[in-house]
């Protein structure tokens, strides 16, 4: 009796839940529930607001449309910079004194006018040591300041730097905060304030949070730019990839991103969704030591030769990538100057191998960082190399330059720079003294002193010519030196729902979208 | 039964300080620098000496040791290197989600365990197909389990959720962060309904080893009972076989289900961790394995710290329940 | 298929007082196990009439347990039981009726009692939900344990089993035994109300199956009191499942001797004790080894074993022993041996008896060195070795996995025997304990009780010990094993001259096997003298009620 029961109503469940099934299977992405509400996908919980501290992709998505800086890089995704709260600036020919003339129709949500005081306000605050900002050497040079006009402020600097524009324009560059924020939080730098509350004057702001489930922006009505299309959007934390991608499969996600490239064909070649691929900064390459089993030039450059990239980049990035033809990101330096680039020839390293073992670093948290290292690995086995993999946690590689001998003789990585200028680029990874900041990411302390001189020149030089050629100088060292050897120039690839148009994106600011410009059809 | 309490309360305080010592030396034998984790890419290295020092870095071991163990005393498990938030407020932001998860998670486990382990106790076909799909059900990895679950009941039927503790992922903020509790007291019905449908697939996928796992004791168990003579006593008093379980043979076999569960509690935890990245579930899990990635040691043992204590604390519990079920434990 | 005395007992239109409470016709049990199909009962028919007390009688494996669990329509589970023929009680099948009109019978007319008080109630239920578990009130419940004689039996209801000694334990079962159903609520098709119940909600029968082969001999003789008292009070039947003929002596109208599945011989009581008929019957009373009846060498022996004494084996000489009380407070302690001297004379035996608790086993472990005393010495005769133990359960004091001759032949080897000359030592010792060679391959679980008994005193032997500690050594055997297993220990004694310190419960088999026996009682020694004038001249009251107590088929 009651096993005849059970069967029935097994029986019943099995056959529901395949007639389920057909009629939710099929059909194409269901329409959003409100047309105005963008949303979107972060696969990590921000760890905050405070433009000054944050530094990861998640914020930068969220946080560029909250707060703005003076200057800002075109939409276009080219290494132009356009005014943004300053409407112009001027540059002393001594290259010592920026002035830069402020917008005056700028108000924050609670009625404050934008003055140059308030902005120098957060500006000093981004360099307070109190603050522990990663972005205070942005302004660590500043000599003064003058906001004694309410719509000018001049900047003036120790040293001429060439790279200075470049960096306040940097998506990660000072951004202006509320000066009444500052002042009434004036005690702990409003860190705490800051962490978990906006007073920015970017077209959106954050008005709800749910930590770890969900941001929501709302349009900022004060805004003194064009009203962007979507009144909200959504800022959902979904950390698994394949989770997104359902969730925008089934309509419940507008735009997704940072999916594998098997996944991103797929949903291309299904026609339902518009693929958009822009240009980043992010570029794959490998350290290796210039010590060591590496200490011969002759067998850096042997094992340069036999790597062989397009087939490296097709296998990793798919389309998503294009294989690199310069020592620096794309759009930093002129085309076809600092060249990095080489005929496939094992044949060398095939001469010199010798049974020598080499030991390969990579990032254990990254997703393609193992897929290239397997690949190295197996070009260079197949010209009598054996390679040794070294999987590394994010803080560990700080400590390889402290004790070079035991750090793994290469070292592969993805990395972008904070602006399109030469210099930061160069002189975190090529400067090859450390003492005094500089070369912080040089892990395998390649570089010379030569080249050390080459970029100082570089970033001193007024003329922006001469300031390139000393730039793509130390590039060619760097390249003959065979420390750093280019893999490719990433893209970012957005997946988004076909009603939206209007995608406009930073150079130097990796999976990020400009929310303000983004738009719905129909 | 005082004195019961009372000696396994002595010896819940003896396991937590030997698990905060644990996680102590543990953090110290790391090679990871966490003062180059917070000061960034671009500090010099004389920043990095100053605040090492600062941080306490500096001091010999047994000092740093007492200094942690008076921290946590205190309740100040320190500061986030990635969040810069105290360790504690980020750890009462997360670990709510994760814990109702968990508790979920064991409810079910111990009330499918019960009822997989007397049906699969009792014998004939249905005891034997429930063990072969239960077995192969535990032996599925719970990321297989969760993307399986989800493909299935929200892609193709609709009936779950993806995701998320709520229809409205911006209404989770409440008092305790424990959404079923806050909800009911709010006198949120349709709410508290929204919240359990969002939890269920969850915490099934999650509670799926622990069930067999428990099942397999609770049989086992059942089926020695079974044998003693009080239970043919039982059969002899003209009961039903099913009125036999339940008044006597299940009580009798609890014990060790119980131990069970306690067990299993801890590889919830864990398995949280995978669970809740699939689920977009906003707990502890996410957090941690962010604070590895960041070698962000402080909220690495702040979390671990927290995990032990709930792991030591739901078997304090568990202890407490069996000398609840069983009588003869009360006056050893 | 249809059963006619089923029919015939159903349709019967009046029943007199002498119908029956329970009839069972040409009942056959097959069992099918992994070792193939087993036989337990043969075509076995049987009556039990109104207010008759039925003792089945047996050995284990006679089939007297699964008889009576047939009579409650619970055949023993195995992977298949075929059961056939019928047993119908108070007009029910319990063999081919349906389930629920065996479960109603169970509930209202049948009521039963099982072996072990450990185990025979729920350790999670209170005393009182367990006696009214079937449904009555309170009072009920209270009126059935003041009936089985549990003193304060209100206070009793909330308590719980593990608070209870075993004693107390088996009133309660019985108390709930005898607490049917009421029969007013739902009344199965098949019961014949009339026959339900023998009056005061009390079943019309009652199946004990051995409910005082674990309990010490003066409580089993108040437990039978009560199964009479309960019979002549309420009328209700009762099926006496024992091996013991004593016991059934003791108290049943009849007597059904079972064996190998068939019933050999059913006859009252006299008939069977007195005027035995069947060949088993004669073979189960001469094994018996009865309190009132020794084999006439035990004089004879007694007189020998005097002349030898003029050396000890084993002196005891004010021995205590404290243990922390169970559930007591810290501090609280538990005397088990209270400053007790005790000798063995070389190749003499001492009994010691005494019930359950009273210290006896205690302080044989302390004899054997296995426990350490408190206070008091021992001390073994020079050159005698160390005293060799053989326990009650012979079963789990042998290692499985080894063959009984592997056993005997890795305790010679600690005795420096070489490894050469070890098989045919062990076949010796063998023999002696009279065991052929073919018992040395053999695992300990292929032997029967008496068989492993013998092994493991083989065991003890290899060491060639002049004492020998024996704990119950024959109260896990059947009388007939029993009796050749005291015969051996005799025999060995005699032939080694070994010596004795024997503890046991049972003053029959103590009369039997010692010179000399000591009765404790509350961890001390209360009286102590030569075996035949202690059983004839008992001193201490509390010894006159041992002997009374005893089972005797006399």
């Amino acid at each position: 009796m009651h096993r005849k029961t059970l069967a029935a109503l097994a029986a019943i469940t099995v056959v529901g839940l395949a007639l389920a099934g057909c009629s939710a299977g099929g059909g194409g992405p269901a329409e959003p529930s409100d047309p105005s509400v963008l949303r979107i996908a972060l696969s990590d919980d921000m760890t905050t607001f405070d433009p000054s501290t944050v530094y990861q992709y998640e914020g930068n998505q969220v946080l560029t449309s909250v707060y703005e800086g003076l200057l800002e890089y075109a939409g276009d995704s080219s290494d132009e910079i356009v005014p943004l709260l300053a409407e112009a600036y001027t540059v002393s020919d001594d290259g010592l004194v920026y002035t830069f003339d402020l917008r005056d129709d700028v108000v924050f949500s609670d009625g404050t006018p934008m003055t140059a005081a308030g902005v120098q306000q957060s500006f000093e605050r981004l360099a307070d040591p109190a603050v522990e900002s990663q972005m205070g050497y942005i302004l660590a040079d500043v000599a003064s300041y003058d906001s004694s006009d309410d719509g000018t402020l001049v900047i003036t600097l120790n040293n001429a730097n060439s790279s200075f524009l470049s960096l306040l324009a940097s998506p990660f560059g000072p951004k202006v905060i509320n000066p009444t924020v500052l002042d009434e939080n004036s005690d702990d730098s409003a860190l705490a304030f800051l962490q978990d509350n906006t007073a920015g004057t970017g077209p959106y702001a954050i008005t709800k949070v749910s930590k770890g489930q969900e941001y929501l922006l709302e349009r900022n009505d004060d805004y003194w730019g064009d009203e962007p299309y979507f009144a909200s959007v959504s800022v959902r934390i979904i950390p698994d990839a394949a989770t997104q991608v359902l969730q925008f499969e089934q309509g419940d996600l507008d735009i997704i991103s940072g999916q594998p490239a098997t996944t991103v064909q797929g949903l291309e070649a299904s026609g339902d969704y518009q693929v958009v691929s822009l240009p980043t900064l992010q570029k794959a390459q490998l350290h290796l030591k210039t010590t060591g089993p590496l200490a011969d030039p002759e067998l850096r450059d042997a094992l340069r030769s036999a790597i062989d990239r397009d087939t490296l980049v097709t296998q990793v990035w798919g389309d998503y990538a294009s294989t690199s033809t310069q020592m620096y990101p794309l759009e930093v330096v002129p085309d076809g100057e600092a060249a990095d680039e080489w005929e496939t020839d094992p044949a060398p390293l095939e001469a010199l191998a010798d049974g020598t073992t080499l030991t390969l670093g990579y990032l254990a948290s990254g997703t393609q960082e193992k897929q290239v290292a397997e690949t190295l690995q197996t070009q260079w086995q197949t010209a009598g190399v054996s390679v040794e993999l070294v999987p590394a946690q994010s803080n560990d590689i700080y400590s390889y330059s402290s004790d070079i001998d035991a750090a793994p003789d290469m070292f592969f990585e993805s990395s972008f720079p904070d602006s399109a200028h030469p210099d930061a680029w160069s002189r975190l990874f090529w400067y090859s003294d450390t003492a005094n900041g500089s070369g912080v990411l040089n892990y395998l302390l390649g570089g010379t002193p030569e080249g050390d001189a080459l970029i100082d020149q570089g970033i001193s030089s007024l003329d922006e010519t001469a300031s390139d050629a000393a730039y793509v100088e130390a590039g060619d060292l760097i390249h003959d030196q065979a420390s750093y050897v280019t893999i490719a120039d990433l893209q970012d690839t957005f997946v988004a729902s076909s009603r939206l148009s209007g995608f406009e994106h930073w150079l130097p600011c990796p999976r990020t979208l400009v929310l303000k410009s983004l738009e719905a059809n129909g | 039964m005082v004195r019961a309490v009372a000696v396994r309360l002595a010896s819940l305080v003896g396991v937590l300080l030997l698990l905060a010592i644990a996680v102590f030396l543990i953090q110290r034998l790391l090679p990871a620098d966490p003062v180059r984790a917070v000061l960034g890419r671009n500090a010099s290295p004389d920043e990095i000496a100053a605040r090492r020092s600062e941080l306490g870095f500096d001091d010999p071991l047994p000092v740093q040791l007492v200094r942690f163990l008076g921290d946590l005393l205190s309740g100040d498990l320190g500061t986030s290197l990635r969040t810069r938030s105290p360790v504690s407020a980020d750890i009462a932001a997360y670990l709510p989600a994760t814990l109702e998860l968990v508790f979920v998670a064991t409810v079910i486990a111990l009330l499918g365990g019960l009822i997989v382990g007397v049906l699969s106790a009792r014998g004939g076909w249905l005891s034997g197909v429930i063990r072969v799909v239960t077995a192969a059900g535990a032996s599925a990895p719970s990321f297989l389990l969760a993307i399986l679950g989800i493909l299935l009941l929200y892609r193709q039927l609709g009936l779950f959720p993806a995701g998320g503790r709520s229809s409205d992922l911006l209404a989770t903020s409440t008092p305790t962060g424990f959404l079923l509790v806050d909800r009911l007291l709010a006198g949120d019905p349709a709410g508290w309904l929204d919240a359990l449908h969002h939890v269920l697939l969850p915490a099934f996928v999650l509670a799926v080893g622990s069930t067999v796992a428990i099942a397999r004791v609770l049989r086992g168990s059942l089926r020695s009972v079974d044998s003693l003579d009080f239970v043919r006593s039982a059969r002899a008093k003209g009961f039903t076989a099913l009125q036999v379980t339940t008044r006597h043979t299940l009580r009798n076999s609890l014990n060790p289900a119980l131990s069970m569960t306690g067990l299993q509690v801890g590889m919830l935890l864990s398995g949280a961790v995978v669970v809740e990245t699939v689920f977009s579930w906003p707990g502890i899990g996410a957090y941690l394995s962010a604070s590895i990635g960041f070698s962000d040691l402080p909220a690495i043992v702040g979390v671990v710290l927290v995990l032990g204590v709930a792991y030591v604390v739901i078997n304090f519990v568990v202890d407490m329940l069996q000398l609840v079920v069983d009588p003869r434990l009360r006056s050893a | 298929m249809p059963d006619p005395s089923t029919d015939r007992i159903a349709t019967a239109p009046s029943r007199g007082i002498d119908e029956p409470v329970c009839r069972v016709e040409d009942l056959t049990v097959d069992f099918e196990t992994a070792d193939g199909l087993v036989r337990a009962l043969r075509g076995v028919s049987l009556e039990i009439g109104r207010g008759e007390i039925l003792a089945l009688v047996g050995e284990s494996g006679s089939g007297k347990t699964v008889l009576s669990s047939c009579l409650l329509g619970l055949p023993p589970a195995s992977l298949k039981t075929t059961v056939g023929g019928s047993v119908v009680v108070a007009g029910v099948d319990m063999v081919n009726g349906s389930d629920a009109d065996r479960r109603v019978a169970r509930r209202q007319t049948i009521g039963a009692v099982f072996q072990d008080p450990l185990t025979s109630l729920d350790p999670m239920m209170r005393i009182g939900d367990q006696v009214a578990e079937r449904g009555a009130t309170r009072a009920r419940a209270t009126a059935a344990l003041e009936d089985c004689g549990v003193p304060e039996p209100g206070m009793r209801l909330r308590q719980w089993p593990h608070q209870l000694s075993g004693g107390l334990r088996q009133r309660v079962s019985i108390a709930a035994a005898i607490t049917a159903g009421s029969s007013t609520p739902r009344r199965g098709p098949g019961v014949d109300t009339a026959q339900a119940s023998a009056g005061d909600g009390v079943p019309a029968l009652l199946i004990a199956d051995e409910p005082t082969t674990a309990l010490d001999v003066r409580v089993q003789a108040q437990i039978i009191a009560l199964f009479a008292r309960l019979r002549d009070e309420h009328g209700c039947s009762i099926v006496l499942v024992t091996h013991d003929l004593g016991v059934a002596a003791q108290i049943a109208d009849r007597i059904a001797v079972m064996s190998a599945g068939e019933l050999c011989e059913v006859g009252s009581t006299e008939q069977i004790l007195r005027d035995p008929q069947h060949e088993y019957t004669k073979s189960l009373l001469a094994a018996r080894i009865d309190i009132n009846r020794m084999p006439v060498s035990i004089t004879e022996r007694s007189r020998v074993v005097a002349e030898r004494r003029d050396d000890d084996a084993l002196r005891l000489e004010g021995i205590s022993k404290h243990y922390p009380k169970a559930g007591g407070r810290r501090g609280e302690i538990f005397t088990a041996v209270d400053d007790v001297s005790l000798t063995v004379p070389a190749g003499g035996s001492v009994a010691l008896v005494g019930e359950s608790g009273c210290g006896k086993s205690t302080l044989l472990r302390i004899a054997a060195g296995l426990t350490k005393a408190d206070s008091g010495g021992v001390h073994v005769a020079p050159g005698s070795g160390r005293p060799q133990l053989v326990f009650q359960d012979a079963g789990s004091s042998l290692t499985p996995w080894f063959s009984i001759g592997q056993g005997i032949e890795e305790r010679l080897r600690v005795q420096g025997v070489s490894r050469r000359e070890a098989p045919d030592r062990a076949r010796e010792l063998l023999a002696q304990v009279g065991l052929d060679a073919r018992a040395a391959g053999a695992r300990p679980r292929a032997l029967s009780g008496g068989q492993r008994q013998r092994a493991a005193i083989a065991r003890a032997l290899a060491s060639d010990p002049r004492i020998l500690l024996c704990d119950e050594p024959v109260s896990a055997l059947d009388a007939s094993h029993a009796s050749r297993v005291l015969d051996l220990l005799d025999e060995l004694r005699a032939s080694l001259g070994i010596a004795l310190l024997m503890v046991t419960h049972d003053l029959a088999v103590a009369r039997r096997i010692s010179d000399e026996t000591a009765v404790m009682y509350g961890g001390r020694i209360i009286e102590r003298s030569a075996s035949e004038q202690l059983f004839a001249e008992p001193r201490e009251d509390y010894t006159r009620q041992l002997i009374a107590a005893s089972p005797s088929v006399y």
